[in-house]
């Protein structure tokens, strides 16, 4: 599961609670900020918010997933916010989120940024993952419990080797 | 008389995973041993685009738009174990498709009569039921020809850099 293996407990807010969609945008974004994966908090937000604008994010059971590609990043970043009261993310199914994924990706780790959106998605297929992540009582057991849905073993290496494709490759 | 090599031509399936750079070094050596043609073979996800687009994950300008950035990363991996092979004097014939993973790649197998598929380590499936998050596993399955799975880095490191 990629998403496990890009978040972090820097990257992982619990308890947010009675505050819009937007406020909670701009929170994560200052995650991804905070934990130095990107300088340029102006650029996520624009582009994050200009995806929102043309369509909420957030899907059925419980799950919303703010996304944007933005060359402020480097590599595949996502932060994650949990709430346990709900957001209006203005979802299809009209009902409030309680997990709302941040995914941010440069233009070359379209692969990899693919595969975190279908990881948000498989969460939110089943109703049963969605109460699991949002029951958990810190950022450490959060990321514990999304390793054990992508059967990774905690304390593996996070990064992926092929991102050194890219950044190796001299046809860019 | 010498017995004929029974690799012939091996197609190497390439994609975004860990696996996939230790499987294209295997691959170089295991061709460069036994004078096989080496076939690179990316697919753009289609079906995952479609699942997504029809979640409403993403909007279809969105959607044109990975699209092409995949495309464009599937270039750059190619182009990636293209000069892998030409640091050991092989080259390597490349095609970059788009479709369902396992057909496409199973298919691109038939088209060359492969000998061999080389996969790189198959990622823990995220579910049984969803078998669109293990496209490397249905490869195993539906494949016409024998499959390899290529696991530990350092062997596939240490086999590459020996030949």
């Amino acid at each position: 599961m990629v998403l496990a293996k890009i978040l972090s407990t820097q990257t992982v807010r619990l308890d947010v609670s009675n505050v819009d969609k937007w406020t909670v945008i701009k929170a994560l974004v200052d995650l991804i900020i905070q934990s130095g994966k990107s300088r340029d908090r102006q650029a996520i937000l624009s582009a994050v918010i200009d995806r929102e604008k043309r369509g909420s994010t957030g899907l059925e059971h419980g799950i919303a997933i703010p996304h944007a590609r933005s060359e402020s990043v480097s590599e595949l970043v996502a932060a994650l916010a949990v709430s346990k009261s709900g957001v209006d993310f203005d979802s299809a199914d009209h009902k409030p989120c309680h997990l709302v994924f941040l995914i941010i990706a440069p233009p070359q780790e379209s692969t990899r940024y693919l595969k975190a959106l279908a990881d948000v998605a498989f969460i939110g297929s089943e109703p049963a993952r969605v109460a699991a992540l949002t029951s958990a009582a810190s950022p450490e057991e959060a990321i514990s419990i999304l390793q054990q849905m992508g059967g990774i073993c905690p304390g593996n290496d996070a990064m992926g080797g092929v991102r050194a494709v890219g950044r190796s490759s001299n046809s860019r | 008389m010498a017995p004929a090599t029974p690799l012939e031509r091996i197609l190497l399936y390439v994609d975004a995973t860990e696996g996939a750079v230790a499987a294209a070094r295997y691959a170089t050596a295991l061709g460069k041993a036994h004078g096989a043609q080496i076939h690179a073979v990316y697919v753009i996800n289609e079906r995952m685009l479609g699942e997504l687009l029809r979640a409403k994950v993403f909007v279809e300008e969105e959607r044109m738009d990975l699209e092409r950035d995949l495309e464009e990363d599937g270039k750059r991996y190619l182009r990636f174990v293209e000069r892998l092979a030409s640091a050991k004097d092989l080259v390597i014939t490349t095609e970059l498709r788009k479709g369902v993973v396992h057909i496409e790649v199973v298919n691109r197998a038939a088209e060359i009569n492969a000998s061999l598929i080389v996969l790189g380590e198959l990622e823990e499936p995220l579910s049984r039921r969803d078998c669109f998050y293990c496209e490397a596993e249905m490869i195993l399955w539906t494949a016409r020809c024998p499959v390899l799975i290529v696991k530990g880095e350092t062997i596939a490191d240490d086999l590459y850099n020996s030949i």
